[in-house]
Formats: C-alpha cells, sequence, structure tokens
C-alpha cells in the first residue's frame, strides 16, 4: 500500500514537473528514473536520504528498540548452540582409496 | 636408463585417443587409480588441447626424491619408480621447438604421474600433481562457475634435453593419494593449502615429516588423520581451522555453512560418508559412526543457478522462517571441488550430500563434517552474524518507518515482508572492503568520494563478518545489494542474545547513509543512493554471468 501510494505520488510529482518545468527533458527522455535525477538536481527537491539520515539521527540505541520475538530468540539460540558445541568435538579424517571404492 | 624418445610431441586433438594415452604411460593393474588422469584427460579435450609434451623425469626434484624415499622406506626396499610429466598446450605446433616461443595462454595444464611397485613388484600409479588452469572454451571462462580458490602457478616443460621453457598456469593444484604414504586428507591438504599459497607450496611428506610418520614406527593410518593431526597441519602452514559436524548437529545446513566462507575466499575440507556396508537396514548406533568409511575433499569454489525457482518459491509455498530471509547460498547448486579419486574442477551438486533425514536413520553420503581455513581465528560465527544482520534490518526498518520516514524506495522494497531479505556473509578484511567501496559505481552511476570511503571504513577492525543485504530480484539480475550489514568475527558468545547484538554490530551502509553503532549512534550521509554491486573478488571479474 504504501508502495503504491508512493508510486502514486512520484507519478503525480513527474507529472506536474514535467509539464511546468522540464518539459524538454521529459520529451527527450520519458523514463521516470532518468527524468527524475535531472530534475532533482536542478530544481533541489527534498532528497529521501536527507530524511532518513534525520531519523536516524533521532533513533535511540539499538539497546532500545532491539527486540526478538519468542520463536525468533528460540531459533537463533538452537543455530548459535550448535555451531559452538560442533566446535568442541573432534574429528578423523578420510580414509584411503583402498578403503572407499 | 634414459630414453632417448623424450621429450615428445603428440596430438591430443580429435582423433587422438587420450584413452591409449592413459594406458600407455599409467601402469597400474587397478583400473581404479586412473579417473584423475581420465578426468584431466577430459577437461583437455573439452578445452580442445592440440598437443602433449611427454618428459620422463629422471633428474628428481626435492619433492620427487621425498616421495621414492617414502615408499623405499615403507617397502625396505629401493623400488622401481618412473615419473612422466605431461604438459597440454592449447596451440596446435608441428615441432617441439615451437614450445620455446609460445604464450602463457597457450598451456593448459601440467601434470607428473608417478608408477611405482610394491613389494610384490606390482605396478602403482597416481597423479603426483596437477596443475590446470581454470576451465575455459577458447580463452571464455565458463558461465557463473567461480573458483574462488586458485592461484598462479610456476610451471617449465623441457622441451629438448637442453632446453626449457617456464610457463605459468592461473588455475589450480591437484593432487592424489598413493593410498601408501598418503591418504585422501594428505591430498586434500595439499590442495587446499597450495591453492591459497602458491609461493610456499607443501607436499604429503611435508605433512607426514610434521606428524613423524616416518613409515617405519609409525605409518599412515588406514583411517585417516584426526582432530589434532588436521589442525597441526593448519598451524605450521599458518592458517586456523573452524570446524562443523553436521552428524551431531544435523539441524546446521552444510552447503549454508561453507557457503558463507568460500565466498569470503576461505576454502573448506568436505568430510562425507560413502557406504555404510554393516546392517545397512538398520538404525546405526552413536558407536557405530566411527565405522563409517569417511571421504574428504577440497571445496574450491562454486557454482550460481540465478534462475532457481525453489529458492523463493519453496519459501512461499511452504516454509514459514523467521525473518524472512534467505540466504544467498540458496542459489548456489554446485560447490566446486578437486576429488582426489575422480579429478579436478567436479562439480558436486549441493543436495547430493543433503538429507531432511536424521543422521542416524540415513548414514550413506552425507555430509559429515567441515573444516574451514580462515586466515584469523574466528570467535563469533558467520551464522550468527547473519541471523543478527537479518534480525537488527527488519526492527530497524520498523522502528524508523513506525516514525513516518520516508525510507526511499530501496528501503521499501526491503521493508516489505511478502519480499524474502537476501542475506550474502563472508569474511572480509577491511583493505578488499575498501576496495570495493572505492571501485564500484551505484546502479545510478553515483561513486563513493574519498572522504566517505575513509569515514565507512576508518573504525572497521581488520577482518569482520560483512552481509550483504537485498532482495531477490537485485540479486538474481543485477547482483546488487541494498545494504551492507557489518558485524564482528572476533567476539566469543556471553549468553543473552538480546544484549549481544545491539552491543555488537559495527555500521550498516544504507542508501544515502552510513549508520554507526555507538552511544550515540553516528550517522554521516553518503553520495550513493541506489543499489550497489556484490562484493567481488578481483580475480573473479572475468567470469561471465546469467
Amino acid at each position: 500500500m504504501i508502495e503504491f501510494v508512493q508510486e502514486v505520488k512520484m507519478n503525480y510529482i513527474d507529472f506536474l514537473l514535467a509539464f511546468t518545468l522540464a518539459p524538454i527533458v521529459f520529451y527527450a527522455n520519458p523514463k521516470k528514473e532518468v527524468f527524475m535525477k535531472k530534475s532533482r538536481s536542478t530544481m533541489n527537491v527534498s532528497d529521501t536520504s536527507t530524511t532518513l539520515v534525520e531519523a536516524l539521527k533521532k533513533l535511540p540505541s539499538s539497546e532500545k528498540w532491539f527486540k526478538l520475538t519468542a520463536e525468533e530468540k528460540a531459533e537463533f539460540k538452537k543455530a548459535r548452540l550448535a555451531e559452538e558445541q560442533s566446535k568442541k568435538a573432534g574429528f578423523i579424517l578420510g580414509g584411503s582409496l583402498k578403503q572407499i571404492i | 636408463m634414459p630414453s632417448d624418445k623424450y621429450p615428445l610431441l603428440r596430438l591430443t586433438r580429435k582423433g587422438h585417443s587420450f584413452f591409449d594415452l592413459i594406458s600407455e604411460f599409467g601402469k597400474s593393474e587397478d583400473s581404479r587409480w586412473d579417473r584423475a588422469f581420465h578426468r584431466l584427460c577430459s577437461l583437455m579435450r573439452k578445452m580442445a588441447a592440440q598437443n602433449v609434451v611427454i618428459e620422463q623425469i629422471e633428474d628428481y626434484s626435492p619433492n620427487l626424491r621425498e616421495e621414492k624415499a617414502a615408499l623405499d622406506t615403507y617397502y625396505g626396499k629401493d623400488i622401481k619408480f618412473e615419473v612422466f610429466r605431461f604438459t597440454f598446450l592449447l596451440a596446435n605446433i608441428s615441432t617441439l621447438a615451437a614450445v620455446g616461443d609460445l604464450k602463457n595462454r597457450s598451456f593448459l595444464a601440467s601434470a607428473t604421474l608417478i608408477n611405482f611397485t610394491d613389494q610384490n613388484d606390482r605396478w602403482h600409479s597416481y597423479l603426483q600433481e596437477a596443475i590446470v588452469c581454470r576451465p575455459q572454451i577458447s580463452g571464455r571462462l565458463l558461465l557463473n562457475n567461480y573458483v574462488h580458490i586458485r592461484n598462479d602457478f610456476n610451471c617449465s616443460v623441457n622441451f629438448s634435453k637442453k632446453e626449457t621453457r617456464s610457463f605459468k598456469i592461473n588455475g589450480t593444484f591437484f593432487c592424489q593419494q598413493n593410498a601408501v604414504t598418503s591418504v585422501c586428507a594428505h591430498a586434500s591438504l595439499c590442495m587446499l593449502i597450495n591453492n591459497m599459497n602458491a609461493q610456499k607450496m607443501i607436499t604429503t611428506e611435508w605433512i607426514n615429516k610434521i606428524l613423524e610418520i616416518d613409515h617405519i614406527k609409525k605409518r599412515v593410518s588406514t583411517e585417516g588423520l584426526n582432530t589434532e593431526q588436521v589442525l597441526k597441519v593448519l598451524k605450521n602452514a599458518g592458517l586456523e581451522a573452524e570446524w562443523h559436524n553436521f552428524f551431531d548437529h544435523p539441524n546446521i545446513d552444510y552447503a549454508q555453512y561453507i557457503y558463507r566462507y568460500i565466498e569470503g575466499g576461505c576454502p573448506s575440507l568436505l568430510v562425507f560418508t560413502t557406504k555404510y556396508a554393516d546392517n545397512e537396514e538398520d538404525v546405526i548406533e552413536d558407536d557405530d559412526i566411527a565405522k563409517i568409511p569417511l571421504h574428504v575433499v577440497p571445496v574450491i569454489g562454486h557454482t550460481l543457478n540465478s534462475d532457481i525457482w525453489e529458492a523463493e518459491a519453496e519459501l512461499a509455498y511452504n516454509r514459514s522462517v523467521p525473518l524472512n530471509y534467505r540466504p544467498a547460498s540458496e542459489w548456489v547448486d554446485h560447490f566446486i571441488i578437486h576429488d582426489d579419486n575422480f579429478g579436478m574442477y567436479l562439480c558436486l551438486p549441493v543436495d547430493s550430500l543433503r538429507k531432511i533425514t536424521l543422521p542416524k536413520y540415513d548414514p550413506t553420503l552425507r555430509a559429515y563434517l567441515a573444516i574451514v581455513v580462515t586466515p584469523i581465528t574466528i570467535q563469533t560465527s558467520a551464522l550468527q552474524a547473519e541471523w543478527a544482520g537479518a534480525a537488527l534490518i527488519r526492527k530497524l526498518l520498523k522502528e524508523i518507518r513506525d516514525d513516518k520516514v520516508d525510507l526511499g524506495i530501496w528501503l521499501e522494497r526491503l521493508a516489505d515482508k511478502s519480499i524474502p531479505m537476501i542475506i550474502r556473509t563472508m569474511l572480509m578484511n577491511k583493505k578488499n572492503y575498501k576496495k570495493h567501496l572505492e571501485k564500484e559505481k551505484d546502479f545510478k552511476g553515483n561513486c563513493f568520494t574519498t572522504s566517505e570511503v575513509s569515514a565507512v571504513t576508518q573504525h572497521l577492525p581488520s577482518h569482520f563478518w560483512l552481509s550483504e543485504i537485498t532482495i531477490p530480484d537485485l540479486y538474481t539480475a543485477n547482483k546488487h545489494k541494498i545494504l551492507d550489514f557489518i558485524y564482528p568475527c572476533d567476539k566469543p558468545p556471553d549468553g543473552i542474545i538480546e544484549k549481544e547484538i545491539p552491543h555488537r554490530w559495527i555500521q550498516i551502509r544504507l542508501p544515502g547513509v552510513c549508520y554507526f553503532n555507538g552511544e550515540p549512534p553516528n550517522v554521516i550521509p553518503l553520495t550513493v543512493k541506489s543499489h550497489f554491486p556484490l562484493y567481488r573478488h578481483e580475480k573473479d571479474s572475468k567470469v561471465p554471468e546469467w
């Protein structure tokens, strides 16, 4: 849904910019991504990553928001335990050609 | 007596039999020995070898002298010992003199065959070493065929009694056990170590000396080498090892385990069970596991099938996986191995050693153990790093999305729970990661500035786990990633997972921003805002991809 809304929003902005501010770019290359890149650099449209930078800056340290579900915790523990215990076990490697084939 | 007929030039193009070549020079009466030589010849046929230069080596190198001395000691007599060297050529030449003018790319392989007699004067044969270039057709490497562990090997050929041509082969080292002074574990260790470091090649006798196997008081056990012996050999070669037993802990998938290391340039020794002869119908008891014959092969690379159905569809149709992620190994269809019994550059289908039953119910032909060789001691497992990445990124995206932040199109797509997250985890060193950021451009052609690369890499440890996180379409079509998650590899587990992960993660490079862990976390904006190429070994850049 969010993606859909975003697509609609993008198309709407593209449409407005194309017919008001940058018709030559639009007609020369109707591909949305190329058009958006050019229009951003010339029209100073706010950049998504700036918002992301700000959001991450505001975010408290991960200890505050990192919570695993019981299922995730169990899966993680099981896998980690298996790997740790395995290193403690010994092995004997490979036999002779005659023994195998 | 030295023979005047060598060196000789023999045609090997179509119409000239490799079968005849093998039977002419291999003296063993036991037909099991020659599978590796047949495989070498099959590769030469596929690569369109035109000629082979055959030499009889009479002036033994120190390695050959040691090999003969070991066999003499074992049998307590001066055994008969013959050595032939085969240099396979791509070039179509008609005289031996032309060998001197050939370019490096004309040399496909250099292989040494040994024939020796036992105490009853019966002949045995084996490929003592073979340097073979990567499989290719007219100079073009095979599609999606990644031989990560390989090297430049210095080789030579005597094309007259007095003239020698030195040349380089970019490929791999292969050797075969002789089943007397060496077993498959020796061969596999030699293949693994020599392909990692071609400057300081080891031999089976080097291994025997380290293990104090003198062939009189202490002989090579038919059971093979044990944990301490393997680790001792690796330590003497300056390497560290990490292993997993898939019989004791079958819930760890062997292919995922190996892939996470091989992609970062760490080879593995893969041990698998062979036919369990006694009471095959019965469930085996714990004590019986020791009786199952094992075989070991080095894993030197992998193939990739980007059209695989199972990776995504199985998740949707069948399984529910916590955190809805798939390791990139799901698109790996074969491991590239050298099997000393069957030859070089063989493709082992990952499913062939994978079983869904418990080992005791079906012990035959399944992965038993993987020993991965690493440049440093690993304290934090790759699986832990990958899990931490999956969990932390899911939670992070949820956290900032809840704040109504515009994530940008690629993070929005990554956050979409109907699409699985793909994670490609590998052991990485700081130098290679820095180079990777410096040389690549994102989908839109943006690259990192020098100061950005410096900021992103300056606080990294020398080695770490890099988890490249993406979505299926970007992974299979573009071979691109959305973000890099970096986790330490040198921290032992401390018990509480929920505390461990938020404390340990190092940094996340997202589109347009790098987020560093700390109190408080640090954030810097980046020029690269679109999806970015996956990390590649520099030497893999010429592999054609689909």
